[in-house]
């Protein structure tokens, strides 16, 4: 029995003797004793960010359906999904010949596997035990999951640099904020899901290892370095700001042994753990982005050594040294950068660049920029991803530093570095989330820290035996708190309770200050839920509309044309569209495409951007080129759907324009004042251009509602200026309900060589081909006089006919 | 074309094993040369895409001996396409009578079965038996294909006379189209068209098996949908629910699709794919919940049920419509509760199911694979089946909290039509006990959980061992068990309170001694207890032992202030040798005492933590 | 063999709509359990520890804990 809660009732009873003692209180007394409190308060505030963090990221599921996102989680859903059919070896071997036709995709070799290798583990386990959970589910719930993970090793590593309770706060944080919720609701499967897990572990395993100087945790952080190394490109970042961390150290002259042990230990092995990845391959050692860690490296020897040396040789000895090293160290940076020219180690690559200078990318790679989430950050999105966490942040950061050790000096590198590139790029909005979550953690935890401490002492001064259950509804209100309160309370006995406050802090403004942080964390909750709700919870593959009443209709325009390709196509089919649905093609409909997401060849992008941007008739010899047997198009004109391909037009002329600059110029797609319009005022190449062609094929025919005039376009808002024309080479093959997406054939050359007949007769002679025997004499009749068949006020057609 | 003779091809052989298999069992008949067909009405139903024949036959025996069965021939164009025969009498009741297949000497080629009447036939007399004959891709598109705008038009050729062993000395038939527009037929007078219906006959006597051919070439813009592949699994938990899960692979066998598909023709013009099929109704149990629709790449959202009295309607929307050639794949699956369909009596149990249900009217399912999941640890297995089926070898199916896996029963059959929705039994034994067995294993298995945390904690993995923190922990651990027992004296103490206020009031000294006799047992108990751990601390560290040592002479003293309120009570406030103004005194003062005594105590008891 | 007509309808020996109460307390006393067992394991020492407490306290949640998730399964549809 624990004994510090008897003593307690002990004193009172003697003194009141006409209350009886609880019965329970005894048997509670376990858990009520400060260790087990602290941890089962611990555990019991993790377990909930977990649930929370996992619940909140189920709107698309509750919504629609447990079903895989947008674009890149559906190749690595396929990867998946093939990797636990075949095996491992199997996999990394995996030549996929359905995608980039006629190139093909070394699957194994170009994709970081560990997204694919966690989700096949854990689905081998679960069916080693018997639980038939499909591949499809584990993917989907797998970012949830992993966000619990990362809300624990993000309290691990708070807890490290700060305390236990600010840990606590920023676990809650990262478990719900907007930044990181964006890239981990359920479905959408991709690196980033666990990524950020391996990211905010490394750096626990980091600093926990410059800490202790020990050799087990360097190696864990090697290991853990690894699993992210596996999972995420980002993995650069690690390798990039641990060394410059050490730098910073070694700047700070705060070399210890615990730095060269752990940072020697972890370099030399994540390098080589590094280094086991195929599409990772010998590139840190090859490319410029790595060498840093490896400057560093010996930078840290050589400071190591120099150090050993001062207690060895004296002063003079020293000086004479201390040139030796100075003109080592050119030596090698020479080598480097002769190194860099001759070409053995590479260069750093675009979009390495385009981290420097936003708008590099816009010129040299239009395909990087033509990616939303590669353009340069808002200060809406800032707010909008971190709400008051980006105000707060700055402050823990102003803690770290007053009271700087060799961690908090990661920390403050990391928030500097990170700021910088979520500014760059939308998408590392994403490295930025959890250290704003771990500052914003310190900043919150210091200020009620300030704030409830001193309040609770007073509290215990003038209510005296009601401080007991205070506390406990205290306890309640936030969990942080109780942690800096416990190890005091429990232990205080009636007579020795502190007396007077020291400072002058007024309890109305304590509660004033506590209530206005209570106020801010509630609107953050409920700030991140809204955004969640209402931005990141699309899977984008269906689409929601509302009625005026209220009513949810649901657009499953995208699977019903993908359904139909794998249905009804031949199984070696190729599908020709822009490269952003290449992997849902493949994952969904299971037939080859000719450019997917993955974006390696942009030659190959190019020549579709050609194709797309060319009239039909040089469409179709770059198309019979490629062995295209289906043209896949978004079309959202009809129900106003912004997200088609003709808004996305520009960037593919733009593209091939960058590979065919003699057969595409982006100036003949606009008018001469310079607008980019579809309807009759449009430049003539954009609107005999193939995409326009697919998008608008038989729309010019369509009325919407009775105001508008027919062939109105609702997305552009504006009528088509192209509405009568004919497909030669291709012929509608489907339509979805909603025109959403439009899939052509291209015809055989069989099918469409032969002398022109307008379209009306055409039909009429198919028909009298197969089987009715009257008409086909009347059209024999035409055929014999070997002339065309003049019809007055026809003359368009006989000019086709010549 | 290739495709249609290969599956001819395959239809037959499947028919070939099919006949030989069962050769064993077809018994052998002959035809009765004295039975005639006094008059015979067919009527061939062309409405649907399957051909229902029904043939009305008065039958008579002109013999001598009195007749129980008489044969039906099928002929060769029907054989391949042959789904199902069934046959009642034409009375009121129309009690279905038993067709069995069966051979005749004479005629090895030809195909019978033979139907048993519900009484015998005596000689002279005659019966009236109604025959049902359902076939399926008897009706063939012709033209192969059309494009979107067009009708469907099919043919059919079939046999103008009753295919029968016995002379027919009057017969008549009647076709029934589903519209008036009737390319062509056959002109065999007498004939006459009305409306949709086209009747030949009546014709006089015909030989046995006389045959002409019958040849309508009409428009058939009904659902020409075929189930190619049903895979229907039923899975039974004790636990009150059976699951129900179809998965359907869907053809449409109408003519082919030629050309384009104009999205916009199709959703402007009401003629435009008369033929294709956009949706279709399926019929679920009354009790079916929990229902869901979907394929491969998720939900289907296109569907919706309407709950009837006797049954769930679910309106099921492929994701596209279906036009000639077009396929496509779904699953549907309901839960029912297991009282509809699961019977018992102690540890026996049979299921009574449909082997095939609805899936849309007028359905051809070409191959159904049923496949019923019984609770892990059934046994002595028998399946009844109401009309005859391949059973497939049993196998195992594992599931959440299995281990030996569940026992699944499969079976297979093809070519089949509405009319073989009909039930099957299912008898197995099933131990109740074994029910059990799921949840303890959840059980076990945490506990295993909780006995490695059991085990890890008490591993130590340090290399050296650290004295000083060990007998630290030492010390702490002894301090606790002292604690606990001054805890006990502290309740003890409390006790003891409670007694002698409870004395004050009520002045009971004998119930008074006799409560604080178990208290003071307690309390000797306790100090005892503190006494010996005393003892083991001496060794580990004076300073504990010290203050323990203190603990116990404030102790002794507290105890004797106790001591001494009681003697105040008893013995003097009791028999009331004392005032009442020297008892307060007394007794403030002993309370002043035991107060301060407590304090020193109370801060012995905080050091020791 | 018994026929089917002397049989009586099958339901399930524990009625479904009690399945998420069921499931509800059983974890609950069993999640109490398991919570009372960590802390335990947490806070007690080497010398304090006691082997039969922490098995009866695990064996309780365990046996709790077990039932509650087969009847969370069951609540949730997966019939086992």
């Amino acid at each position: 029995m624990i004994p510090n809660k008897a003593s307690a009732p002990y004193t009172k009873k003697v003194l009141f003797p006409d209350k009886k003692p609880p019965s329970k209180q005894m048997k509670s007394s376990t858990l009520t004793n400060a260790a087990g409190l602290s941890s089962l308060i611990t555990f019991t505030i993790l377990l909930l960010a977990w649930i929370s963090g996992f619940a909140s990221r189920l709107f698309a599921v509750i919504r629609f359906e447990s079903i895989i996102h947008e674009f890149d989680p559906w190749f690595n859903y396929r990867a998946t999904a093939y990797m636990v059919q075949h095996g491992f070896y199997n996999f990394l071997n995996w030549f996929d010949e359905r995608a980039w036709y006629p190139l093909g995709r070394i699957v194994g070799g170009t994709v970081y596997p560990g997204l694919m290798i966690t989700s096949g583990t854990i689905h081998y386990i679960l069916h080693s035990l018997n639980i038939p959970i499909h591949i499809r589910d584990i993917c989907v719930f797998l970012a949830p999951i992993f966000s619990g993970l990362t809300a624990i090793s993000t309290y691990l590593l708070t807890k490290e640099l700060w305390s236990a309770g600010a840990g606590l706060f920023a676990a809650c944080f990262i478990a719900i904020v907007p930044g990181y919720i964006s890239r981990s609701v359920a479905g959408s499967y991709d690196n980033e899901g666990i990524a950020i897990f391996a990211l905010q572990f490394t750096y626990y395993l980091w600093v926990k290892s410059v800490k202790t100087g020990s050799i087990f945790w360097a190696s864990m952080t090697a290991l853990s370095y690894f699993y992210m190394v596996s999972a995420w490109g980002g993995y650069v970042f690690i390798i990039n700001l641990i060394p410059f961390h050490v730098f910073a150290l070694l700047v700070m002259n705060r070399y210890s042994n615990r730095l060269f042990t752990s940072y020697t230990t972890f370099y030399i092995l994540g390098l080589l753990l590094s280094m086991q990845i195929p599409f990772v391959g010998f590139q840190p050692i090859r490319t410029s982005e790595h060498m840093a860690a490896g400057g560093v490296f010996g930078l840290l020897i050589f400071v190591a050594a120099l150090r050993y040396l001062r207690t060895v040789l004296t002063k003079s000895e020293m000086k004479y040294f201390g040139g030796v090293v100075a003109v080592t160290a050119a030596i090698l940076l020479l080598i480097l950068i002769a190194l860099t020219y001759t070409g053995v180690v590479a260069p750093w690559s675009g979009r390495f660049y385009s981290l420097w200078d936003t708008g590099y990318a816009k010129i040299h790679i239009p395909i990087i920029a033509s990616v939303s989430e590669h353009q340069p950050t808002t200060w809406f999105s800032f707010f909008f991803d971190l709400q008051i966490l980006v105000t707060t942040f700055p402050v823990g950061l102003w803690y770290c530093i007053k009271h700087i050790n060799d961690e908090r000096v990661f920390v403050i590198l990391y928030a500097i570095s990170a700021v910088y590139f979520a500014g760059v790029m939308v998408r590392l909005m994403l490295t930025l989330t959890p250290v704003v979550c771990m500052l914003a953690g310190v900043a919150f935890s210091g200020l009620l820290e300030l704030y409830l401490k001193e309040e609770d002492r007073e509290n215990g001064d003038r209510e005296g035996d009601g401080s007991e259950e205070e506390s406990e509804e205290e306890r309640e209100r936030s969990p942080g708190r109780a942690l800096y309160d416990k190890a005091g309370k429990l232990r205080r006995m009636k007579h020795e309770r502190p007396k007077g406050s020291g400072d002058g802090l007024g309890a109305n403004l304590r509660n004033g200050v506590v209530i206005g942080i209570l106020m801010l964390l509630m609107m953050f909750t409920v700030h991140c839920t809204w955004v969640t709700s209402n931005a990141y919870s699309s899977p984008s593959i269906v689409l929601a509309s509302y009625s005026n009443d209220g009513g949810k209709s649901i657009l499953d325009d995208f699977r019903e044309a993908y359904y139909w390709l794998a249905q009804n196509t031949p199984n070696d089919a190729r599908v020709m569209s822009w490269w952003d649905y290449g992997y849902q093609i493949a994952g969904m409909a299971n037939r080859t495409t000719l450019v997917d997401n993955n974006t390696w060849n942009n030659s190959h992008i190019a020549l579709v951007g050609k194709a797309m941007s060319s009239n039909e008739s040089a469409a179709y010899e770059i198309m019979t080129s490629l062995d295209v047997d289906y043209v896949l198009v978004i079309f959202g004109g009809m129900i106003g759907y912004s997200g088609d391909d003709v808004n996305k037009f520009l960037w593919m002329v733009r593209i091939a324009e960058g590979e065919h600059p003699h057969d595409i110029r982006e100036s003949d797609y606009f008018t001469e004042r310079g607008e980019f319009r579809v309807d009759s005022e449009g430049s003539p190449t954009l609107l005999n251009s193939l995409m326009y062609k697919l998008s608008y094929y038989r729309f010019g025919e369509v009325k919407i509602d009775y105001r508008s005039p027919s062939g109105y376009d609702r997305t552009r808002n504006a009528e088509i200026g192209n509405k009568n024309f004919q497909l030669t080479y291709l012929e509608e093959a489907y339509t979805t309900e909603h025109w959403l997406v439009r899939i052509y054939r291209v015809k055989k050359p069989d099918e469409f060589n032969r002398p022109r007949i307008p379209i009306s007769e055409r039909t009429i002679t198919r028909r009298t081909n197969s089987y009715i025997s009257k008409k086909t004499a009347r059209r024999k009749k035409g055929f014999i006089k070997g002339r065309p068949t003049v019809v007055k006020g026809q003359k368009p057609q006989r000019r086709t006919k010549n | 074309m290739a495709c249609g003779t290969l599956r001819a091809l395959i239809s037959l052989a499947v028919v070939v094993l099919a006949s030989r298999a069962i050769t064993l069992a077809v018994p052998n008949a002959n035809v009765e040369p004295e039975l005639v067909l006094k008059n015979v009405e067919r009527n061939i139903d062309l409405q649907s895409q399957l051909t229902k024949i029904t043939t009305k036959v008065v039958l008579e025996n002109g013999g001598k001996s009195p007749m129980r069965s008489f044969l039906f021939a099928i002929d060769d164009k029907q054989k391949e396409g042959l789904s199902y025969i069934g046959a009642h009498t034409r009375e009121a009741g129309r009690a279905a009578l038993k067709v069995s297949k069966s051979e005749v000497k004479e005629h090895p080629d030809k195909l019978f079965y033979q139907i048993e009447l519900k009484d015998s036939l005596p000689p002279g007399r005659s019966v009236s038996v109604e025959v049902e004959v359902v076939s399926t891709h008897e009706l063939v598109p012709h033209p192969k294909e059309i494009i979107q705008k067009e009708k469907q038009l099919v043919r059919y050729t079939g046999n103008l006379y009753l295919y029968s062993p016995y002379p027919v000395l009057k017969q008549s038939t009647m076709v029934v189209f589903p519209s008036r527009n009737i390319e062509s037929y056959t002109k065999i007078k007498p004939v006459s068209q009305t409306e949709s219906t086209i009747t030949y006959g009546p014709y006089d006597k015909r030989a046995p098996f006389s045959s002409e051919e019958l040849a309508v070439h009409f428009e058939n813009n009904s659902k020409f949908l075929t189930v190619t592949r049903l895979e229907r699994v039923i899975e039974i938990s004790h636990w009150g629910n059976i699951a129900v899960e179809e998965t359907i692979n869907l053809l449409h066998t109408g003519a082919l699709l030629k050309g384009s598909f104009s999205r916009y023709e199709y959703a402007r013009e009401s003629k435009s794919g008369e033929a294709s099929v956009q949706s279709f109704d399926t019929i679920l149990p009354a009790a079916a919940s929990d229902v869901y629709y979907r394929d491969e790449i998720g939900n289907i959202s296109t569907s919706h049920a309407r709950i009837k009295k006797d049954s769930v309607e679910l309106n099921l929307r492929p994701r596209f419509p279906l036009f000639g050639g077009w396929k496509t794949r779904y699953t549907v699956g309901y839960n029912v509760p297991s009282y509809e369909y699961l019977f018992h009596s102690g540890d026996q149990y049979t299921l009574e199911m449909r082997l095939l249900d609805h899936v849309f009217d007028d359905m051809v399912v070409d191959e159904l694979i049923v496949k019923i999941i019984l609770p892990e640890g059934s046994r002595d297995i028998e399946l009844i089946l109401p009309y005859a089926a391949t059973r497939l070898p049993d196998s195992l199916h594992y599931t959440y909290l299995d281990t030996t896996g569940r026992p699944v029963i499969s079976v297979t059959k093809k070519n089949l039509v509405e009319n073989h929705i009909q039930n099957f039994r299912l008898r197995y034994t099933f131990p109740r006990l074994l029910m059990l067995q799921e949840p303890l294993l959840v059980a076990v298995a945490l506990y295993l959980l909780f006995l490695m945390v059991i085990v890890y904690v008490r591993l130590d993995f340090s290399i050296d061992k650290d004295e000083a923190s060990e007998s630290k922990l030492r010390i702490a651990g002894q301090c606790e068990k002292v604690l606990a027992a001054q805890d006990r004296r502290v309740s003890s103490y409390n006790d003891l309170d409670d007694q002698l206020v409870y004395l004050k009031a009520n002045k009971d000294a004998n119930a008074f001694l006799t409560a604080v006799k178990s208290i003071n047992q307690e309390y000797k108990n306790a100090t005892s207890a503190i006494a010996e751990l005393a003892q083991k601390l001496k060794t580990e560290s004076s300073d504990v032992y010290e203050r323990v040592m203190e603990l116990q002479r404030y102790d002794r003293i507290l105890k004797d202030l106790y001591n001494q309120q009681q003697t105040l009570y008893v013995d003097k406030l009791i028999p009331g040798k004392v005032g009442r103004q020297p008892f307060i005194e007394a007794e403030a003062a002993i309370s002043k005492k035991k107060e301060e005594c407590v304090e020193k105590i109370n801060g012995i008891v905080k050091s020791l933590q | 063999m018994i026929e089917i007509e002397s049989m009586t309808r099958y339901v399930s020996p524990v009625n479904p709509a009690i399945f998420p109460l069921l499931a509800m307390v059983l974890l609950g006393i069993g999640i109490f359990f398991t919570a009372w067992f960590f802390v335990y394991e947490v806070t007690s020492t080497k010398f304090t520890r006691d082997i039969f407490k922490e098995l009866l306290v695990s064996l309780v949640a365990a046996i709790f804990s077990g039932f509650g998730v087969l009847f969370l399964l069951l609540w949730v549809g997966i019939y086992v």
